[in-house]
């Protein structure tokens, strides 16, 4: 059964895929309050167009991804709020411009191999040693971060107006949000894959909050069931040799129906 | 003539405009320590953007403000975490916010806690007294989306009052309450001001309300139209003019 850990690729796998099921929904929940679900998506997107950059100048695909999705979050955020222009619209712009940016680039650079299914739906043969080290040193800087910034984040979250009022710095705050989320797409696209990790954001959470508990249980049990989808989503790949993305998101996909079906009223 | 110190708030010669018309033209008031002051105007007189000056969401664009003696800008921290800001009707996004009565009451601490600093036991502290100062102890661990709209008000006022605040803002704090709640609601109010000598702005487009609860008024329909005692306020015509009709029953039925 646990010859799976003799590989060293899938120690790998399971060091980034564990790293990746904290952060996501650590950052996600923020981001699913606040109604900005589809940030992750977008930025999922963009990420695409860095990991193009990588296959033509052959650099690494995550270090070119997030520069781009950072680059992107804080397009985003400068569009949303300096010009008249609504915040849905600003995300479809950024989705659809990376992606055709992406076709060009992925064209460009046909020859130079590149396994574009496994950039778009995650492979766990695909995480260097390098890789982990970068994913999992990266994830403890976004957790950190969020630890020491929680009360704050929460509060803006709730209530823009009067953490302002109260002297919270709303605007950096709201873009240290944007940079990590931007950060934890780069860092999952190995494992789950650039298409997938929005979910990965965003499905634990919803799946957490129709337990109807506080915020910060909430939370916790969206690790938990982040960490089972990513943790079973491997062992299945593994073992049925399926793409890790999709088996880890369909996992969670399962988690929020069973969170759906035990609450409904 | 008040005494300097006593002044917590004032206004002088501010306009502000957003398009082609102006929303406030030439303001001038000052609000002493410990008034309970009730801010009336129709709806697209200027109220709620009078009431954003006060609490600094809005920069004047000719004239001065001045909260505690100094622009807005140049409150310390401490300083701004005095001032206790209840905004307009809790939105849909917050009504329906995953979070308990005591996050939200803590969540009012998050600003004095420094860059890297987690709630520790005097914050607790500070929430579970401004949750028992609000009668809604009992209803910590429950989510906002089970409360009432009275419920929801006494968290919001909770969450206001978690900083100790000298002075306390009000945005129509009443809509979408019951009436019974409302009783309750201002009589609460009151108290705050009366017994802790809590200064209360609260803008209000109900005439009734401000008749009844405040000790001032303070009347804005793009100029300010009186400022007083409201005994004074309510006995002359200006509110006629303001609405365009007769107050009397509202005045002599206090």
């Amino acid at each position: 059964m646990f010859e799976i850990f003799q590989f060293d690729f899938m120690q790998r796998a399971f060091g980034a895929g564990i790293a990746i099921a904290i952060i996501a929904p650590t950052i996600g929940i923020f981001l699913v309050v606040r109604r900005f679900s589809l940030i992750s998506d977008t930025l999922a997107h963009v990420s695409l167009a860095g990991v193009a950059v990588a296959a033509l100048t052959g650099t690494n695909a995550i270090l070119t991804a997030m520069i781009t999705t950072v680059l992107a979050a804080f397009g985003i955020e400068r569009l949303r709020f300096s010009r008249n222009i609504f915040g849905e619209s600003v995300l479809a712009i950024f989705l659809s411009g990376s992606l055709a940016l992406s076709s060009i680039l992925f064209g460009l650079s046909r020859g130079r191999a590149v396994g574009l299914s496994s950039i778009l739906f995650g492979s766990i043969t695909t995480v260097s040693p390098g890789d982990v080290r970068l994913i999992v040193t990266l994830a403890i800087i976004v957790t950190v971060i969020i630890l020491a910034l929680y009360p704050k984040l929460f509060a803006v979250a709730f209530d823009e107006e009067v953490a302002q009022v109260n002297g919270l710095p709303v605007q950096l705050l709201n873009t240290v949000i944007m940079i990590l989320a931007a950060m934890s797409v780069a860092l999952a696209i190995r494992i789950v894959g650039a298409l997938l990790i929005g979910a990965l954001m965003v499905m634990p959470v919803v799946a957490a909050l129709q337990w109807k508990l506080s915020f910060q249980k909430s939370l916790w049990l969206a690790i938990a069931f982040s960490l089972l989808a990513v943790l079973s989503g491997l062992f299945i790949s593994y073992y049925w040799d399926l793409a890790s993305g999709g088996t880890i998101v369909l996992v969670a996909l399962l988690t929020f129906t069973f969170s759906l079906v035990m609450n409904r009223r | 003539m008040p005494k300097t110190s006593d002044i917590i708030i004032s206004m002088r010669d501010v306009s502000m405009q957003y398009t082609d018309t102006p929303v406030l033209e030439h303001l001038s008031f000052r609000i002493n320590q410990g008034e309970y002051v009730g801010i009336l105007g129709p709806n697209g007189g200027g109220k709620t953007t009078l009431l954003k000056l006060l609490v600094g969401m809005l920069h004047p664009q000719q004239g001065e403000v001045k909260i505690f003696g100094k622009p807005f800008r140049d409150l310390t921290a401490s300083e701004r975490s005095t001032i206790g800001f209840v905004p307009q009707r809790i939105s849909e996004g917050r009504i329906d916010f995953p979070a308990t009565v005591a996050e939200v009451v803590l969540s009012g601490r998050a600003p004095s806690l420094g860059w890297t600093r987690r709630y520790r036991h005097d914050d607790l502290a500070a929430a579970h007294s401004a949750m028992e100062q609000a009668g809604i102890e009992q209803l910590h661990d429950r989510l906002l989306g089970t409360l009432s709209g009275g419920q929801l008000q006494r968290v919001m006022i909770a969450r206001a009052m978690v900083n100790n605040p000298t002075l306390l803002l009000l945005d129509e704090p009443t809509v979408g309450v019951d009436a019974a709640s409302q009783e309750a609601f201002y009589g609460f109010i009151k108290e705050l001001n009366q017994d802790q000598g809590m200064t209360i702005i609260f803008v209000s487009h109900d005439i009734d309300v401000v008749a009844h609860e405040a000790q001032t008024i303070l009347c804005v329909n793009r100029t300010l139209i009186c400022h007083g005692p409201s005994r004074e306020v309510l006995a002359g015509d200006v509110l006629e003019q303001m609405y365009g009709k007769k107050l009397r029953s509202i005045v002599h039925g206090h």
